[in-house]
């Protein structure tokens, strides 16, 4: 049947156009948000749900019976039941009016996986059950007891390298009772990093193209010598995980070893194969991937950027961070 | 405790609430319908528990088929109220079997919210809508619970949270009640449910078929006298009358339509009064010996009620199913066709047992008759006999065989008022004297805490009028004559009413008389003030207000102010309970002081501790150094160190006011 399905995907077209204008008249409304944005009750909106309808179209019955057999108490525990879910409605919106949203940082993911952006809600007094949006991504519940601030991670889905910019993030609530949705938009232009997701291994193991080749050569891995422990860090290999002294019930460590050679190895971005720059930027981000958990130090060139030899996640992040924006637009 | 899923939770917090809902109807469900839905709950909590997969769709259309034509056959219908609540209750039960989205959860919330409505239409008392609002509370924890997408709930916070939306929402519940315009009659007929006759009296009387009279306590009804109280032999409540025997029953005859002005001769004083009928599914009302009137604006509340009236028996147009009150003018001492008996009464009233029934109770009847020489005298001897001979006044009967007048008579002498005025009628009828049996109240219980009197179903009276030249029906009762405390106290005496355990209860224990006087007073003002509030009331309530020409705009404006009224007050108070809360002193003066500090390039980092900030601003600051040390010392002493006093805190203050005026005056 072609017509209903068009038809119908006519009026999503219609709903998403009509909810873009409202979003876009609200963002005009309350400007773009820096930092820390405060749900004054200017930015609640609020309507019934669909069960609040039911609920409403319920109470009319009730009304109707109550009033049909004259029937007093009948007539008292419906009006109870409608003042009940008038007092929801202002519980509902002052679920959210007076809410701080604060931006607490993102994780920056490999493309294909999910950015996540932080924010840290607080208020004056208890909020319960709030759920943050993106779009029609993700959804995800916190409540925030009085006095404490809480953080709340969004993930949005990513595609490609370079960035993801969060431009809504939608703060609803139906709390207590279902019957009413209340809602506010915040648009605090957050981006976050995505970088290269990083090329398959290839059998022949990483050709890069380093400054002392044969010192490299020379370098087998039994010859790596064990330098100590490290307190675990994210991002660590596990099979450098002291899994003995962790079951003993220690802290979590990582063995490090000191290779023969610790001469530094620069991953250029023009050495790596490849059919076209994503594909080699993918390499390189593979490369860079593998040297830190090998630990060696390497640093990164493509063209005229780079990043000098180092190690360490934060050395890894920056390398990656060049691949991710390396040649985009804007960048 | 071991922590229990939240499904489960959710699942028995609905489950309960629904439960708690359908306990009242229990009494005129079916039992398979009881049955059927316990049976079900109880499965879907277990199925949950260890995770059964539900039933299909197929196979609950048709569980919900074969109810819906259960239900069908068991009341003939699916409209009204009995069969209304059973089919919904079936449909709960069916809606348990897939019950897993939050949507379907409130689907039994409703249903539940319902079935409290059903309750109250059955019987309004006190007790059932407070039993109603725990009800409608615990359904609303239960919804409150479901739409809780962060699962760390705790058990307790949503029903504190119902309680708290509700307790908020009843001043504006109470503006909806007062100003919500109610209507004269009904939108749509209703079927009556089937509520057995609940009144104490019958259009039939067969005594010698019953063998225990069960005592009701149930109040009949209640009088509001206008003047002093009737004396206690006057209070005779007449219902209806009985004239047509067949040897072991007697009936009611002629019709409603019979409305001819009976002569009536008005003497004595007048007794003006208002009674409250309780519901009694008949169409009888009670009214107090000889009611000479029905006022031509009865006041029959919100109902278009026509009296019709007929030898001194008042009835009204349809049963009465809901309390009715009406006000009347009686005249005890009135006379009532003195002069002459109509001839069509005086064949049915004179109308003798079929031939060949009472053989003995007619040879007695005209022996004394004949040794009496008048009529007065002869109705004397047989009370008399009644008084002299051993007849004992029993609630509990031998039944009679086949002459029941003559075995009650010559064999078995123990009855209630109900053999004696049928023994006495048929006595009176076989010596010629027109005579038939009045069915009513007679007595009730004087509450001093609401002054009226409450006339209960125990109260309910069987005595005799017979017709005489010159005086017109005359009240005979013989009952008097056997157990005079039947009538003087209204009540029956301990040695005749045994059996009556709250009776004895009450005439041991005054204490215990006036917690149910009180008991019933406080019954009645719930009556009075809302079970009743109708139109009229309404009117009256807006007079008060001043509104009373305005009509339903008044109305309207009434509502619409109120409710303004009351949701401004609403908001204001969700406001001013949910303000931020006036901060902690110490932490306000610490923070001012690390803002003054602020303008001399000295800012207190994120998570920089006082002791930290302390060192960099006394390196800064040489001028203030001993006086910020000894701040910082004393905030760490108050805020960390346990066990700070009152005079250390003071200390504190006292450094920080110190310290601010220092600063201003180096600024100056």
């Amino acid at each position: 049947m072609p017509a209903p399905r068009s038809a119908a995907r006519a009026l999503t077209a219609l709903k998403r156009a009509v909810g873009e204008r409202i979003v876009a008249w609200s963002k005009r409304r309350h400007g773009p948000d820096e930092g820390v944005v405060t749900v004054t009750r200017g930015r609640v909106y609020i309507l019934p749900t669909g069960l609040g309808l039911a609920y409403a179209a319920m109470l009319f019955a009730m009304l109707l019976g109550g009033l049909n057999y004259g029937n007093n108490l009948a007539l008292t525990l419906t009006f109870l039941l409608a003042a009940g879910g008038w007092v929801t409605m202002h519980q509902c919106h002052r679920n959210l009016a007076g809410l701080r949203v604060a931006p607490a940082g993102t994780r920056a993911p490999y493309a294909g996986e999910a950015a996540e952006f932080a924010f840290a809600l607080s208020a004056p007094y208890a909020r319960n059950d709030l759920v943050l949006r993106l779009g029609s991504y993700s959804a995800v519940a916190v409540s925030v007891p009085t006095g404490t601030q809480v953080t709340a991670h969004v993930e949005a889905p990513t595609f490609r390298r370079g960035r993801v910019r969060l431009s809504r993030l939608r703060i609803e609530s139906t709390f207590p009772l279902g019957l009413f949705t209340a809602w506010t938009w915040t648009h605090p232009e957050l981006d976050c990093l995505v970088y290269p997701r990083p090329a398959a291994r290839d059998r022949e193991g990483p050709p890069p193209q380093t400054e002392s080749g044969a010192a490299r050569d020379g370098r087998a891995r039994g010859e790596e010598d064990f330098a100590g422990l490290r307190v675990f860090r994210q991002g660590d290999p596990p099979r450098r995980i002291a899994w003995k002294a962790w079951a003993r019930g220690g802290e979590m460590l990582v063995k490090q070893f000191v290779g023969a050679a610790r001469a530094p190895i620069v991953l250029d971005l023009a050495a790596a194969a490849g059919a076209d720059l994503e594909a080699r930027i993918a390499r390189v981000a593979r490369w860079v991937v593998d040297a830190e958990e090998r630990g060696d130090r390497y640093g990164v060139r493509a063209e005229d950027e780079d990043v000098p030899p180092g190690a360490g996640l934060a050395h890894r992040n920056r390398c990656l961070a060049l691949l991710a924006v390396h040649r985009l637009p804007g960048a | 405790m071991r922590q229990r899923p939240p499904a489960l939770l959710r699942l028995f917090a609905t489950c309960s609430a629904l439960a708690a809902a359908l306990l009242p109807h229990i009494t005129h469900f079916p039992l398979w319908v009881s049955a059927a839905v316990a049976g079900t709950i109880a499965w879907r909590l277990v199925a949950e528990q260890r995770g059964w997969a539900l039933p299909p769709r197929v196979m609950r259309l048709a569980a919900a088929g074969i109810a819906t034509v259960g239900v069908l056959a068991g009341y003939r219908t699916l409209n009204g109220l009995d069969a209304g609540t059973a089919l919904l209750a079936i449909m709960a039960g069916l809606k348990l079997t897939e019950t897993r989205q939050p949507r379907d959860h409130a689907v039994l919330v409703f249903i539940g919210y319902f079935m409290c409505l059903a309750t109250l239409l059955y019987e309004q008392s006190f007790v059932r809508l407070a039993y109603a609002l725990l009800v409608v509370w615990l359904l609303t924890a239960a919804l409150a619970r479901v739409h809780r997408p962060v699962e760390s709930n705790t058990p307790v916070r949503p029903f504190r949270l119902a309680a708290r939306t509700l307790a908020l929402g009843a001043p504006l519940a109470v503006v909806l009640f007062l100003f919500v315009p109610r209507i004269e009659g009904r939108f749509w007929a209703v079927p009556a449910h089937s509520a057995a006759h609940t009144s104490g009296i019958s259009e039939e009387m067969s005594p010698g078929d019953v063998a225990e009279l069960s005592l009701s306590d149930e109040p009949a009804f209640r009088v509001w006298f206008t003047g002093p109280l009737p004396a206690p032999e006057l209070r005779y409540f007449r219902m209806l009358v009985l004239e047509d025997f067949d040897g072991r029953r007697w009936r009611r005859v002629g019709s409603f339509a019979d409305n001819r002005s009976p002569e009536i001769e008005t003497r004595g004083p007048a007794v003006d009064y208002r009674i409250e009928l309780e519901a009694t599914n008949r169409e009888w009302l009670a009214g107090l010996d000889t009611v000479v009137e029905w006022p031509t604006a009865i006041a029959v509340q919100s109902r278009a009620t026509q009296l019709v009236y007929f030898d001194r028996a008042a009835l009204e147009r349809r049963p009465v199913t809901a309390r009715l009150g009406y006000s009347l003018r009686s005249y005890p001492a009135a006379r009532l066709m003195p002069t002459s008996l109509p001839p069509d009464l005086a064949a049915r009233d004179l109308k003798p047992p079929p031939p060949g029934r009472s053989p003995r109770t007619q040879a007695l009847a005209r022996e004394l008759r004949a040794a009496a020489g008048s009529d007065r005298a002869y109705i004397g001897r047989v009370l008399e006999r009644f008084r002299t001979e051993p007849f004992v006044y029993s609630l509990s009967p031998p039944t009679l065989g086949a002459e029941p007048v003559d075995e009650f008579l010559f064999g078995t002498r123990e009855g209630f008022c109900e053999h004696y005025a049928s023994a006495f009628a048929v006595l009176m009828r076989a010596a010629g004297i027109p005579a038939r049996i009045v069915l009513g109240y007679q007595g009730g219980d004087f509450n001093s805490y609401g002054g009226y009197l409450l006339v209960r179903q125990s109260h309910a009276h069987a005595w005799n009028e017979v017709w005489l030249e010159g005086s017109g029906w005359t009240r005979v009762d013989p009952t008097a004559a056997v157990a005079p405390d039947r009538v003087r106290s209204g009540r029956l005496s301990e040695e005749v009413g045994g059996r009556d355990t709250a009776g004895w209860i009450e005439a041991n224990f005054a204490w215990l008389r006036g917690l149910r006087a009180a008991w019933d007073a406080a019954r009645t003002v719930w009556y009075d003030s809302v079970v009743s509030f109708d139109p009229s009331r309404q009117a009256r309530l807006l007079k008060a207000l001043g509104l009373e020409s305005a009509g339903w705009q008044g109305l309207a404006i009434a509502l619409a102010a109120g409710f303004g009224l009351a949701a401004f007050a609403l908001a204001g108070w969700l406001g001013w309970e949910l303000r931020p809360r006036r901060r902690d002193p110490l932490q306000g003066a610490w923070e001012s002081t690390c803002a003054r500090l602020v303008p001399l390039g000295l800012e207190r980092g994120r998570g920089e501790g006082p002791v930290d900030f302390g060192r960099r601003v006394t390196a800064a600051l040489p001028a203030h150094a001993a006086h910020f040390a000894a701040l910082v010392d004393a905030y760490v002493q108050v805020r960390y160190l346990p066990g700070a006093t009152h005079a250390e805190e003071r200390r504190f203050l006292a450094l920080t006011r110190s310290f601010a005026l220092r600063l201003a005056g180096r600024a100056a």
